[in-house]
């Protein structure tokens, strides 16, 4: 941990994180400038009163009055900057948690099966409610101590040089010491949050498989497992309290040794007429103030050094690439090859693949989740238009990965993918996906009502229209059960419905969205005998004149597709219609 | 109202609980804060001493002076240094302490209660609120508990010092104290609805996040967002509405401070120059009162955040007292009794919607019954019931001749292996995920149950085969790889009663037929309870339960039931119908769907 370059380059990247903060900069600077001139003036008015007081002078104690009035209005306006400051705050606060979700929103696919959920949650939520704290008081803490310090050392200067600058000699020796006593607070303060990251990560696990839990006595171990983290955690925070105990009592060392040797060396020279009494006691006074600073610096260091490890857990978010970045470089690549194969031997296969160019075509397709192990390796797939084309074979085989690509959630490593006759590429995935409607394995179900879950399909689409899509999904007579009907709230992730209601409610929303192309990821599987006939009859309703792509586990999908491809570790092993049979015997 | 207070109150006996347990670390801390307090009394009083000693022009006893100060050092840094670090640690421990209690009741707490919070919530109480608790122990608890300690050596120092003096000084303090706290009530008010108001729209962000794939799928992107910052900006709204409320206290006690200390110098001055009053005494006194009126107004800046902490502790406090389920102390059965029965079972998991109305049925020792029917029948329901996740409203239901509720839970979980419709696995790695079945299992036992659930075979060739890790929600692994990993944990549990929930619908048709025969060798010789989707398995059943809107329509074997079955020779067409006889009709396949 290099504490230069977390000051220099470090330091401006903590700025960008704050956007339109200007006027609580401005804030922030101005409310230490308040409290130490209203300070500055009290220990005016000191100097003056003891001064008067050891003069016996009440003509001198009588000036010192308008001092005492000053003070009070300088308090008055600090409280307006005060309250403009905590406004300025919350509204920066604002802006952070639009800009970070934005951002998690433009993020690839790839990065939400890659990090755990609560990782992400963590860093949206936790840390940006910290960086508050950071916005609140510990830019105060480090702001507030050099403001402070650097007026009351200045004042001490111009009361008496003599002793300003003793003051000042001690300060920095008690300064330099203290940064060398903080200097491992970064990472330690970074190590306790990461700790506490595994610790919520643990503690999701435990809450998501809590009926597990209590089903199989051996699965506690996972909450021994969050016991050690959490003791993990604690040790390390601990351990750091110990460091910061350190520098506070060095802290205290140094702010009581200033105190004592200015008094005694004031004293002395008041005794020996070289200055007076007034200005002593307001050096001494002052002198509290630069205790103040001296107290402060080391444990403001660190809070500057907590606030920069909290940023940069947000930075870890709002830094990942989102998709639009990479797009253009990579497009022009790709259209170039595929010019120059164009002009190749490979010419005319080329020209007859395009010429069946509606629905979907996938060709040469190679994809890895990790670089690695190759989860489709040369596929050709071609969906024609207002067909239905089925995607079968052993579980793992690479189906469902040919769905997520037809959607864009990832890159193919080689080949290409295209949809309606354009290519899949980042820069039309919006107008893809707004061609596709998507039914995924897992009936995914957002915690709103079941009306709105729906609508999501198709967000202008009507209450009638919702209606109807639930009909056709035969979702309308379980929907019209509920005391609420269509505005029942699904619980968490739909857990309140049935696996069939759900699914059927997903289904609704293909409906709704009344796409061009429609995308089915075993979507009856989870569906009774009953329910799935209707579910079945509902597809084949939606089914035509779309292009449908099933990822198939059914013999009664299957037999109805136009076209089947068997996939078998990442290829395709057989295709045509009927080429399952065997598959369906047992 | 006073069920809050009931949990206020509750909140503090916990608290005091866990306090007492570090209550050597804390007295520590408080006698070191209470000696900072006195080093800064003492400080005080060597510095009149000097100040009238060099007046009077007679300072003696210069040697006793630094005698002093070199105590003061020592023992002021001692002081300083260890109420930081014992209370720094003592916070931490006791939070370890609180989270570690918590986290291992979310596992004892009741099915209903977890179905009503949403996940998010629980955790925003376990990391959020804990983080906001343990932010106030470390800063504030000890200087709560130190100040007034520090109060009263300044107030005793300073009465003896001038009198007068010091009830003008601190009369703005005095009169200013009251307004403060009558703000605070409202600010914790204010607080407490703030933070509910965030855990949900982490709530909201932990489901947009899970559905990425949902939510990018259908361009849902500009939507969501939009509603997260109208949430958001409710959010700020509040926040600042609560900030009123704090800044109008803050603003009292900065005039107070502010008015006190210039009555106190003009007064001071004007007594000096009456001679009521020597000036070291007023060096003195104006050096210790602005501590005392900064420990004044930290008191009340404490108390803010200690409303704050202690709204965060009730909502950490409220995830302690959550309701644990309730059990028995019978821990075993009667051999000769029916393995399951279910005696006029009526259920409903809201108020007023019965999912389940007089069910009754019995499955004796060893046999097997499918469950069929429609979906959102119940037939799920009745697993869950047997598992005691939940309470039957009316009726009883019997486990090997023990109504359920007499039933010791872990002993009657220990005899049950239930197959979920939704197969969960930790992060963690699978040959740890199917040892969860048997703690203490060995490798080899491990890889046996692996075999015997068709799951071997995938789980060898994954990069580290046994040691892959599973990942979050399995999300590596396919449908069908993750039901075979459940199904192994479940065998290698080796319970007498089995109970499937369509366990095999997220397999393909090679893979269902495998594990179909793994659950039949499992099935032998065990009662099984499956609810039943596939021909073969309700085939195989010594009888059939059919379901129908939440009772028992009618029972009976299969032949029995075709013939004078009113439900089930419908449903029996759907199953055909819709190509699930794939055993007999394989040939129709080929031809099929021109």
């Amino acid at each position: 941990m290099n504490q230069e370059k977390i000051t220099m380059a470090g330091l401006e990247k903590y700025l960008s994180l704050f956007e339109k903060a200007g006027v609580y900069w401005v804030c922030l600077l101005l409310i230490p400038i308040m409290e130490v001139l209203v300070s500055a003036m009290n220990a005016l008015l000191y100097q003056r009163i003891i001064n008067a007081v050891a003069a016996s002078d009440s003509t001198l104690f009588r000036s010192a009055l308008w001092l005492a009035g000053s003070v009070l209005t300088v308090n008055l306006a600090r409280c307006i900057v005060i309250y403009t400051y905590m406004y300025q705050i919350r509204q920066i606060m604002k802006r952070l948690r639009l800009r970070v979700m934005t951002h998690l929103f433009r993020l690839p696919m790839s990065y939400f099966e890659g990090h755990h959920t609560a990782d992400s949650i963590q860093k949206l939520c936790f840390h940006v409610e910290d960086i508050k704290t950071s916005l609140a008081s510990r830019h105060q803490s480090v702001i507030k101590p050099v403001i402070t310090g650097s007026v009351a050392i200045g004042m001490i200067l111009w009361l008496d040089v003599r002793l300003g600058f003793m003051v000042l000699v001690l300060s920095l020796v008690s300064v330099k010491i203290d940064m060398f006593l903080s200097k491992p607070l970064r990472g330690m303060a970074l190590r306790v949050q990461k700790l506490l990251t595994v610790c919520t990560e643990r503690l999701t696990d435990i809450l998501a498989g809590s009926a597990v839990i209590k089903m199989f006595a051996g699965a506690r171990v996972m909450t021994e497992k969050y016991a050690a983290a959490n003791a993990e955690a604690a040790d390390a925070s601990v351990k750091r309290f110990r460091r910061m105990s350190d520098v506070q009592a060095v802290e205290w060392v140094f702010g009581f040794l200033c105190n004592i040797v200015i008094l005694i060396i004031g004293v002395f020279m008041s005794f020996a007429g070289m200055v007076d009494f007034g200005t002593v006691v307001a050096i001494l006074s002052l002198q509290g103030m630069v205790s103040y600073f001296l107290g402060n610096i080391g444990s403001g260091w660190g809070c500057l050094i907590d606030s920069f490890v909290l940023a940069d857990r947000v930075y870890e978010i709002l830094e990942q690439p989102v998709l639009e970045e990479q797009t253009l470089r990579e497009q022009t690549l790709r259209e170039q090859t595929l010019r120059e194969r164009d002009g190749s031997g490979a010419a005319k296969e080329e020209a007859a693949f395009l010429s069946q160019k509606d629905g979907i075509q996938i060709r040469e397709a190679v994809f890895s989740y990790d670089g690695c192990e190759k989860v489709i390796d040369g596929i050709n797939i071609a969906a024609e238009r207002g067909k239905m084309t089925a995607l079968a074979g052993a579980s793992g085989g690479g189906k469902s990965t040919i769905v997520k690509l037809v959607l864009g959630f990832y890159r193919l490593n080689s080949g290409t993918v295209s949809v309606l006759g354009r290519p899949v590429s980042d820069d039309t995935l919006k107008e893809l996906r707004s061609n596709i409607a998507y039914v995924p394995q897992d009936a995914y179900l957002f915690h709103t009502s079941i009306k709105e879950n729906i609508r999501y399909g198709r967000l202008c689409a009507s209450d009638e229209e919702v209606v109807e899509a639930a009909k056709r999904a035969y979702a309308h007579d379980f929907i019209m059960s509920f005391p609420s009907g269509y505005d029942t709230m699904v619980g968490e992730r739909g857990e309140s419905l049935s696996g069939g209601q759900r699914q059927r409610i997903a289904l609704a929303r293909a409906f709704v969205r009344n796409a061009p192309i429609l995308l089915l990821d075993e979507a009856t599987s989870a569906l009774d005998a009953e329910s799935e006939q209707l579910v079945q009859k509902g597809i084949e309703a939606l089914m035509g004149g779309r292009t449908t792509l099933v990822v198939a586990h059914r013999p009664s999908t299957i037999e109805k597709a136009d076209k089947i491809y068997v996939l078998e570790n990442g290829k395709v092993c057989e295709k045509g219609r009927g080429a399952v049979s065997h598959m369906t015997q047992p | 109202m006073r069920q809050k207070d009931g949990v206020s109150q509750k909140a503090r006996i916990w608290i005091m609980r866990y306090v007492g347990k570090y209550a050597k670390l804390i007295l520590l801390a408080l006698s070191a804060g209470a000696l900072c307090a006195g080093c800064g009394v003492l400080g005080a009083a060597l510095l009149r001493r000097v100040i009238d000693g060099l007046a009077a022009e007679r300072l003696t006893g210069i040697g006793s002076i630094f005698f002093w100060c070199g105590g003061l050092l020592v023992t002021g840094a001692g002081a300083a240094w260890m109420t930081r670090y014992a209370s720094g640690s003592a916070a931490t421990r006791i939070l370890q302490e609180v989270k570690d209690d918590a986290a291992a009741h979310i596992s004892t707490m009741t099915a209903e209660y977890m179905a009503k919070k949403h996940s998010g919530d629980i955790l925003s109480r376990l990391t959020d609120d804990v983080n906001r608790v343990s932010s106030f122990v470390q800063d504030d608890l000890i200087s709560i508990i130190t100040n007034p300690f520090l109060l009263v050596f300044y107030f005793t120092y300073l009465l003896y010092l001038n009198g007068s003096l010091f009830v003008v000084s601190i009369l703005p303090v005095i009169l200013c104290l009251p307004l403060g706290a009558f703000l605070t009530t409202k600010f914790k008010a204010g607080s407490k609805a703030y933070m509910q108001y965030s855990a949900d729209i982490i709530s909201a962000s932990a489901d947009m996040i899970g559905g990425m794939e949902v939510v990018k799928s259908y361009c849902l992107e500009d939507t969501l967002l939009e509603d997260y910052g109208a949430s958001v900006e409710k959010m700020t709204r509040m926040a600042i509405c609560n900030d009123k409320n704090q800044y109008k206290g803050r603003a009292f006690f900065i005039l107070s401070g502010t008015l006190s200390s210039i009555l106190c110098l003009v007064t001071g001055g004007w007594f000096c120059l009456q001679g009521r009053l020597t000036i070291g005494s007023l060096v003195a006194f104006f050096s210790l009162l602005p501590k005392m009126v900064e420990v004044m107004n930290d008191m009340a800046g404490r108390i803010f955040n200690s409303k704050v902490a202690l709204a965060a502790a009730e909502r950490i406090f409220e995830i302690l007292y959550a309701p644990s389920e309730q059990t028995g102390d019978i821990e075993s059965g009667r051999m000769e009794a029916p393995a399951i029965e279910f005696r006029d079972v009526s259920f409903s998991y809201e108020e007023g919607t019965f999912v389940l109305t007089n069910t009754s049925f019995r499955v004796l020792r060893g046999e097997t019954v499918a469950v069929v029917g429609a979906s959102g029948g119940g037939k799920s329901t009745l697993l869950r019931l047997l598992c005691g996740f939940y309470r039957p409203q009316q009726g009883s239901i019997l486990v090997e001749g023990i109504p359920l509720a007499d039933w010791n839970l872990e002993a009657l979980r220990s005899r049950i292996s239930y197959v979920s419709q939704h197969a969960y696995l930790f992060p963690v790695s699978v040959g740890e995920n199917i040892a969860m079945g048997k703690p203490g299992a060995d490798k080899e036992e491990i890889r046996m149950a692996a075999e015997a659930a068709n799951a071997s075979g995938f789980i060898e060739k994954l990069p580290d085969g046994y040691e892959t890790p599973a990942g979050e929600r399995g999300s590596r692994l396919s449908g069908g790889q993750i039901q075979r990993i459940s199904i192994a944990r479940a065998i290698l549990k080796d319970a007498p009663i089995l109970l499937l929930d369509e366990a095999t619908s997220a397999l393909d048709v090679q893979a269902e037929a495998d594990v179909q025969k793994a659950l039949d060798r499992l099935a032998e010789g065990r009662t099984t309870l499956v609810v039943a989707h596939r021909l073969s398995t309700i085939k195989n059943a010594d009888y059939i339960v059919v379901m129908e809107h939440g009772s028992v329509a009618e029972i009976g074997t299969h032949k029995e039931l075709m013939k004078h079955g009113r439900v089930y020779p419908k449903l029996y067409s759907q199953y055909t119908g819709s190509g699930m006889e794939y055993a007999d009709e394989s040939g129709k396949n080929n031809n099929g769907g021109a």
